[in-house]
């Protein structure tokens, strides 16, 4: 206990709360600016079970913000290198590292096991996912979102008169009319700071300590260092949902993180033997050289739109283009229309075959 | 009167307008994307007095200040 000594001491804690962190199992969805610090202050903090889920590799453009990766972990799973690395900062937490992406198909699986969820992502199909998840299952959502040097952060689905993300933005917003941290830009500081937040509610969440910030949204900008706390109203006109097969069959549109790369040639030969799989060269017709190592169908981006339903029997998808651009777009749109397929893009493109 | 922005809202409000209660929150937003155009491009909810409001025929009968708050997404 001699670890934990100094917040065992504090006022109103002792070593029935320490307890308390111990026997808590608590779900990071996103592993990346606002991930980290969460994940680093509970693993500290002695929290008993730890889920780490994010499928990203990373970049060195994550660097500037995702202080618990240096420049060796490049292209590497975020889930697998936080794991490793919080795994040496306290060995007395039982993590569960899911090295893929939530999604509709997956989640009620990995958040069942879970008490509380902290919401670290950065795109809304996946935020609204758990919003209304943790509402069926009514666990306590820890919510964080961020835009350049401003925040907002609330706790949904809490206690005896809980709100949802749906009371303040009742539906999904299209996700082209609000930038992302790749396009809008960000500093890491905040991500930093609202993410040792984000920690905090945890902890009093788990341990019954001061109040948590249900009912309220807490707005930061950290430009003025302005912290202001406003008050949710209940939407009276929400519907919410009632069994978990109205959540699956929810339309979230598109997981636009959720796809896989390829990076070799044998890796894409075992998975096109799967049943259901497919690889698809969304190049134009006369572009070389042509796809002669493994089976493959010809559809040019242009015309991937108008001919979508050709790929509905397929479960495992693969794009292949000369240099990965134009499979990123023929993947946004067979996920508007298919969100819940696995989908593949070819890292490298057409220079896979040149070994 | 003076409306207060959050995020990439900010870069579209540029001036203060009249308005004139009572207003329903519906009508609120059609006088301010009247204003601004732009902003019927967003997805925002409307805070009242420190209060987010996503009820579109709520009445607002008076009102010390507004704000238009779009969602975030980064994380």
């Amino acid at each position: 206990m001699n670890r934990y000594a100094r917040q065992i001491i504090l006022p109103n804690f002792g070593p029935q709360t320490q307890q308390k962190l111990k026997t808590s199992k608590v779900l990071i969805v996103g592993a990346g600016g606002l991930g980290i610090p969460v994940l680093q202050y509970l693993t500290a903090a002695g929290i008993g079970v730890i889920g780490i889920a994010d499928g990203d590799t990373i970049d060195i453009s994550n660097l500037q913000r995702q202080v618990l990766f240096y420049e060796q972990d490049i292209g590497y799973n975020k889930a697998t290198v936080a794991y490793n690395k919080l795994h040496s900062l306290n060995s007395e937490i039982e993590f569960v590292v899911y090295d893929y992406n939530i999604n509709q198909q997956n989640v009620f699986d990995i958040v069942e096991c879970f008490d509380i969820v902290v919401d670290c992502t950065d795109n809304f199909s996946i935020r609204y996912l758990l919003n209304d998840v943790c509402e069926l299952l009514t666990k306590p959502l820890v919510f964080a979102s961020i835009f350049q040097f401003e925040a907002q952060l609330s706790v949904f689905h809490y206690g005896v008169n809980p709100y949802s993300l749906r009371d303040i933005f009742p539906n999904i917003p299209i996700s082209n009319s609000v930038p992302n941290c790749t396009e809008a830009g960000v500093i890491g500081t905040i991500t930093g700071l609202i993410g040792s937040i984000q920690a905090n509610e945890v902890i009093k969440i788990i341990t019954n300590i001061g109040t948590v910030n249900s009912g309220t949204l807490l707005l930061v900008n950290s430009l003025y260092n302005t912290m202001q706390n406003v008050t949710i109203s209940k939407n009276s006109s929400l519907i919410p949902f009632t069994t978990k097969d109205q959540i699956l069959n929810y339309n979230y549109g598109s997981f636009c993180s959720h796809y896989q790369y390829i990076y070799s040639l044998n890796e894409l030969k075992e998975l096109l033997t799967m049943d259901n799989s497919i690889l698809i060269d969304v190049r134009e017709l006369e572009e070389l050289p042509k796809v002669i190592e493994v089976s493959c169908k010809q559809i040019p981006l242009s015309i991937l739109p108008s001919t979508l339903q050709d790929l509905k029997s397929y479960n495992h998808i693969v794009f292949l283009c000369k240099s990965g651009v134009r499979s990123k777009k023929a993947i946004d749109i067979t996920q508007e229309v298919f969100p819940s397929k696995t989908i593949y893009s070819i890292k490298d493109g057409i220079t896979i075959f040149e070994e | 009167m003076k409306i207060d922005t959050y995020g990439i809202i900010s870069d579209i409000i540029d001036k203060e307008i009249d308005i004139l209660l009572p207003l329903k929150v519906g009508e609120l937003r059609s006088l301010l994307e009247s204003n601004f155009p732009k902003l019927s491009q967003f997805n925002y909810s409307l805070v009242i007095d420190n209060e987010i409001i996503s009820d579109e025929m709520k009445l607002i009968e008076h009102s010390n200040s507004i704000a238009i708050m779009p969602p975030f997404s980064g994380g």
